[in-house]
């Protein structure tokens, strides 16, 4: 991996293949030097100086001649995506025309940047924190409304004031305890230990409420996986459909139509999801279905969450007790009962799980099952979007350790404020890593790397 | 010309400590004094140690130095601060005799072998060819030297201040020394300028003592130095009372002849030392402050009211001394006074205390920017042992700020340099907890015979401790506790929480509530004096910290250690910021530790640095 930023790097911005548009981006401190010769703008000549956040229309030319026509801009650092100097070009989408533009600025004394490295600049020039830069990762990998606001949350610093928020406690509570101790003979009035006590354990409470939102967080990352188990016949590949919004699993009115599993993503209430068909759990299965059947069971114990669905128009049967037992084992279960339309002749045996009643046949209760569908991803707050959401193990990780260091300087206070003070300087040590303040090549290589070039 | 090895410029406690070092290291060493009765003057308060400095004062005597030994022998009152604290914040202050310190001072010195004291003012540093030569004094007589120290303290063109009156001193009483900053100057090194003030001083038997609160010495008394048995003296006791509403409102009558509020005095002061009239204005809540009235001497007359330093004029001392319960028949021995003085910032010398302008130029104490007799004597000491080891060829004395609170303050002072008077805390200090007064010894004591410093007897004394110490963490560990009747009974007996269940006696060790004690559950400890027994069981109940600590170490250890060269050049290293160029070009950090720690340093800016240095590498 590579940290100098001294030399100017240059790549292709946008992703491969035909488009209207493709940008290639440079960086670096001869950014204006390599650039500007190979421009010659409408009424002036090759090499004039850009003005820095100007907007230039002009040819891009090659050593064998003009490239294509282009539109340039130059910013100059410190008001730039790097920091540093930057020019970005952009030309027609073309493949072939962008590759000549890139090796135009390559042989004029650029360097092909490395994945991530236009980001990594940025945050080693201090403009952005750690974290921000895998906010950005994580935008520009969004596959869903909720993860891009996620991650826009975390480019935007929102996990970071957060932290910020804690820390500064922190800050608070080790001047009063590093007073005590310095100044044992003057009347400094400190903090009581109560006080402090109580400061701790609200900021790490405040972790807590982070560390809580990483499932939903990790959801909306990574999107959910939701297997719907239930007797033959339930509606399950119905239901699928229907979530779907296309015909993509065989419904039939034979029980034991759907044989094997069925795995099909969408975008349910913002959240990235797969959903998981399976087949109808048979008391008396024959040799195929019996596969099926364990194949079911497999899905739903690997799934993030678990549909059961029950036919509401028929009475409960054994089978149902088995679907049941399964789907209560799931950590994240929903009970759906469906054909509301038809006579109800079920009989719901469990008073502690509310079933959701629905009928895929005429698309009643589908938005109610999708409110509860989202909110497996956002948790009560999550779904408020001002509350930052926690999607990276690593941070997860670092408040875990956090939030532990300072219940362990809440229970130490009476022990030994010099005992606290140390636990609380370990939590100062983790925001660090937080940050980025505090870094391993280990740590950086392992979030840059899964940049893209460009970016 | 008189030629010696080592020169050392000034007695206070940074040149005792140097002059000592140099010469017992088996250098022929000259100390030059402008007044052979001033060595060893405490200019402020009569006490050593505290928190922070108490350490520093540990330190010294582990690695064979002076000041822990003369305060005991010299010392009039002794006390545990923070003794209800953890073990790795517990200090010992001790009031000094001043007249008696001064005195055993100057008997260590002369029954130090190598060693002359020259009376005399250093006016002018001889260097050729950057390196130092000598010096010139007062006189006109020219001493050679392969190595200066210069510990001037505060009198590197110091001017008194005293309401709006100036004189110019180094410190009451006492001329200034007018040359030297120019001789500096000329040498290539920058000055700055600091203030620091001391409190009137109180005649004794002008003091009605009954409207005070009595503050007795701890018996026993705790020695400051591992080498002392037993402290035999009598303590003296110091007093407390209180400044007052109608004690604040005369200071403030005075701020319109205030040097401080009148922007006479340029100097900054110390933040955390600040005069009673700072202290009116920083906090206008507070309606009354603390003050403690400390003998100076037993064979003299005089008070030093600890916590009102000022320079306001004189009537208005005189008037606000008064208001004080306990004060309202005082005299005035002596009033009070700011001093400002030129320092050296300390950016511009190597963590061996060695000037980067000359080689062979070494400063230490009040002159590179620190206050405090603990943090000036700390670095002569080390100023003394780099000068030796240079003038014999030796490699270089650093200290890291993992074994020693006096390699947390060189390289505080040497990477980041400093705004104010700079003084120690425990708080500077990162492994604190595995940095403690109590085993200053265990850090130190190694260094100081591989140095020559510490004698045989005294190491033989250190290797016995440590062997009674070890063997009783080791049999505590090995022991456990049974709730039979007769422990309960004996828990109970020695006030001891009980046990429920069968517990390894060091995990019960553990608990906040349990302290190791005698004639108890602890089996035999009649082979252990009461600070072995203190040491065990700090190591026992810190045990997980320090663990938790010392990996912490290592893993910084790597980085931090990687060197940097002396001569490398900065400036114009790309990708670095040209302020940072700057910064490290005037610090010239000798390890990566040491240039991650320099302020405005970021990671990026290190890892250019390391890509710097690798790329560079390749190319020769
Ligand atoms: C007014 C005042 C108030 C203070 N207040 C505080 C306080 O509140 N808290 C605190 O911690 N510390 C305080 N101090 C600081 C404390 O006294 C010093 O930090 C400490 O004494 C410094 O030790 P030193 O060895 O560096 O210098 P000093 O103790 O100042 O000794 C300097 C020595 O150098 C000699 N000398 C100077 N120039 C020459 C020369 N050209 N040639 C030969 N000899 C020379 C002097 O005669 C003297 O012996 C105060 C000092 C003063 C003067
Ligand atoms: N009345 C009514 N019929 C429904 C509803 N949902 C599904 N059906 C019918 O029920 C029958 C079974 O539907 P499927 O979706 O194939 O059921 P399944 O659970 O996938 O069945 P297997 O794959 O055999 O396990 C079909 O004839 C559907 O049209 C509903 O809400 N109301
Ligand atoms: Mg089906």
């Amino acid at each position: 991996m590579r940290m100098n930023l001294d030399d100017t790097i240059a790549a292709i911005a946008t992703p491969a293949g035909e488009g209207g548009l493709g940008v290639i981006r440079v960086s670096g401190p001869s950014a204006h030097r390599i650039a500007a010769p190979l421009f010659f703008r409408k009424g002036g000549k090759p090499g004039d100086p850009l003005e820095s956040h100007r907007l230039y229309f002009g040819t891009l030319l090659g050593a064998a001649g003009p490239v294509d026509e282009v539109c340039v801009v130059y910013m100059r650092s410190p008001r730039s995506y790097t920091r540093q100097d930057m020019v970005e070009i952009s030309c027609h989408g073309s493949p072939a025309v962008l590759r000549r533009a890139l090796n135009t600025l390559l042989e004029a004394g650029a360097r092909m940047a490395e994945p991530g490295e236009f980001t990594k600049r940025a945050f080693l020039s201090g403009r952005i924190d750690l974290s921000q830069a895998e906010g950005i990762i994580d935008l520009i990998k969004a596959r869903s409304e909720g993860a891009a606001r996620a991650a826009f949350g975390l480019m935007q610093g929102g996990l970071s004031q957060r932290i910020e928020a804690v820390r500064q406690k922190l800050v608070w509570t080790l001047s009063h305890l590093e007073a005590s101790i310095d100044f044992p003979d003057e009347e400094f009035i400190t903090a009581t230990d109560d006080e402090l006590r109580k400061t701790l354990t609200e900021a790490a409470r405040r972790l807590d409420i982070l560390i809580k939102s990483y499932d939903g967080g990790r959801f909306l990352k990574h999107g959910l996986s939701l297997a719907i188990i239930g007797k033959p016949n339930a509606g399950k590949s119905s239901l699928l459909n229907a979530l779907l919004e296309e015909e993509r699993a065989i419904v039939a009115e034979i029980p034991g139509t759907t044989r094997d599993l069925i795995r099909a993503e969408g975008e349910l209430a913002g959240l990235k999801v797969e959903l998981i068909d399976t087949a109808g759990l048979n008391p008396a299965p024959d040799e195929v279905e019996a596969e099926g059947i364990r194949r079911a069971l497999k899905a739903a114990e690997g799934a993030d969450a678990v549909i059961g669905l029950f036919d509401g128009a028929r009475a409960w049967e054994e089978s149902d007790t088995k679907v049941l037992e399964v789907l209560k084992k799931a950590r994240l279960h929903l009970a759906v009962i469906n054909k509301a339309d038809m006579p109800q002749l079920i009989a719901w045996p469990d008073a502690a799980l509310a079933p959701v009643k629905i009928s895929v046949k005429e698309m009643r209760g589908l938005d109610q099952l999708l409110t509860k569908i989202a909110a497996f991803a956002h948790d009560a707050q999550a779904l408020n979007h001002e509350e930052p959401v926690v999607t990276r193990a690593r941070h997860r990780e670092i408040f875990c350790r956090i939030a532990g260091d300072l219940r362990r300087a809440a229970d130490e206070i009476a022990a030994g404020r010099e005992l606290a003070a140390a636990s609380v300087w370990d939590a100062l040590e983790e925001i660090k890593r937080f940050t980025g303040e505090s870094y391993t090549e280990e740590v950086l290589s392992a979030i840059f790397d899964e940049f893209c070039v460009g970016k | 010309m008189k030629r010696f090895d080592v020169i050392v410029a000034g007695g206070g406690h940074a040149g005792c400590e140097a002059a000592h070092a140099a010469a017992r290291l088996g250098c022929a060493t000259a100390m030059v004094v402008t007044d052979r009765l001033s060595i060893a003057r405490m200019s402020c308060n009569p006490a050593i140690g505290g928190p922070g400095k108490s350490q520093i004062v540990r330190e010294i005597d582990a690695l064979g130095g002076l000041m822990a030994r003369v305060t005991d022998r010299a010392g009039l009152q002794w006390r545990t601060l923070n003794g209800a604290k953890g073990a790795a914040v517990r200090a010992c202050r001790a009031q000094a005799d001043t007249i008696e310190y001064e005195t055993a001072m100057r008997e260590e010195l002369a029954a130090t072998p190598n060693l002359s004291i020259i009376e005399g003012t250093v006016k002018d540093i001889l260097a050729k060819d950057g390196a130092v030569r000598g010096v010139l004094l007062l006189s006109g007589d020219e001493l050679a030297a392969n190595a200066v120290i210069l510990c001037t303290g505060t009198f590197l063109n110091g001017l008194l201040h005293t309401g709006l009156t100036q004189t110019p001193g180094g410190r009451v009483g006492e001329g200034p020394s007018a040359h030297l900053s120019d001789s500096l100057k000329k040498l290539g090194l920058t000055l700055g300028r600091l203030k620091t003030g001391t409190p009137a001083r109180l005649h004794k038997d002008s003091i009605n003592w009954d409207a005070a609160q009595e503050q007795p010495g701890d018996t026993p008394p705790p020695p400051m130095s591992y080498f002392t048995k037993k402290i035999g003296r009598e303590q003296l006791p110091c007093h407390i009372t209180h400044t007052n509403a109608r004690t604040h409102e005369i200071i403030r009558t005075g701020f319109g002849r205030s040097p401080l509020f009148t922007g006479v005095i340029q100097g900054v002061g110390p933040r955390y030392c600040p005069s009673i009239e700072d202290k009116v204005v920083r906090f206008p809540e507070r309606l009354s402050h603390h003050i403690f009235l400390e003998p100076v001497s037993r064979h003299n007359d005089e008070i030093y009211p600890n916590g009102i330093s000022t320079s306001l004029p004189e009537d208005i001392q005189d008037e606000f001394l008064r208001s004080i319960p306990g004060l309202e028949e005082v005299k005035v021995i002596r009033y009070g006074y700011a001093v400002e003085y030129d320092f050296v910032p300390p950016t511009q010398t190597y963590p061996t205390l060695e000037s980067k302008a000359v080689g062979g130029l070494y400063l230490a104490g009040q002159i590179n920017g620190t206050s405090g007799y603990e943090e000036a004597a700390g670095q002569g000491l080390l100023a003394g042992i780099n000068a030796a080891r240079k003038v014999r060829g030796e490699e270089p004395v650093i200290l890291s700020r993992a074994e020693s609170y006096i390699g947390v303050m060189v390289d505080d002072l040497t990477t980041l340099g400093t705004e104010e008077p700079y003084r120690m805390f425990t708080s500077r200090a990162e492994h604190r907890l595995v940095m403690r007064q109590d085993n200053a010894d265990q850090r130190l004591c190694e260094l100081g015979r591989i140095i020559g410093l510490l004698r045989e007897e005294q190491y033989r004394e250190y290797r016995e401790r440590q062997g009674r110490i070890q063997s009783l963490v080791k049999r505590l560990r090995g022991e456990f506790l049974n709730p039979t009747p007769e422990t309960m009974t004996l828990l109970r007996n020695s006030g001891l929480p009980p046990v429920e269940m069968s517990i390894g006696i060091a995990q019960y060790m553990k608990r906040p509530d349990v302290a190791l004690k005698r004639d108890s559950v602890f089996g035999d400890l009649a082979a252990f004096d009461d600070a072995d027994i203190e040491r065990a069981e700090t190591e026992i109940k810190y045990e997980g910290y320090i663990a938790r600590q010392n990996r912490w170490i290592e893993q910084m250890g790597k980085i931090e250690n990687m060197p940097l060269e002396k001569e490398m050049n900065y400036i114009g290293i790309s990708g670095l910021s040209v302020e940072l160029q700057q910064k490290l070009e005037k610090v010239k950090p000798l390890t990566f530790g040491r240039a991650s720690r320099i302020a405005g340093m970021t990671p990026a800016a290190l890892s250019i640095l390391m890509i710097h240095l690798k790329t560079r590498g390749r190319n020769v």
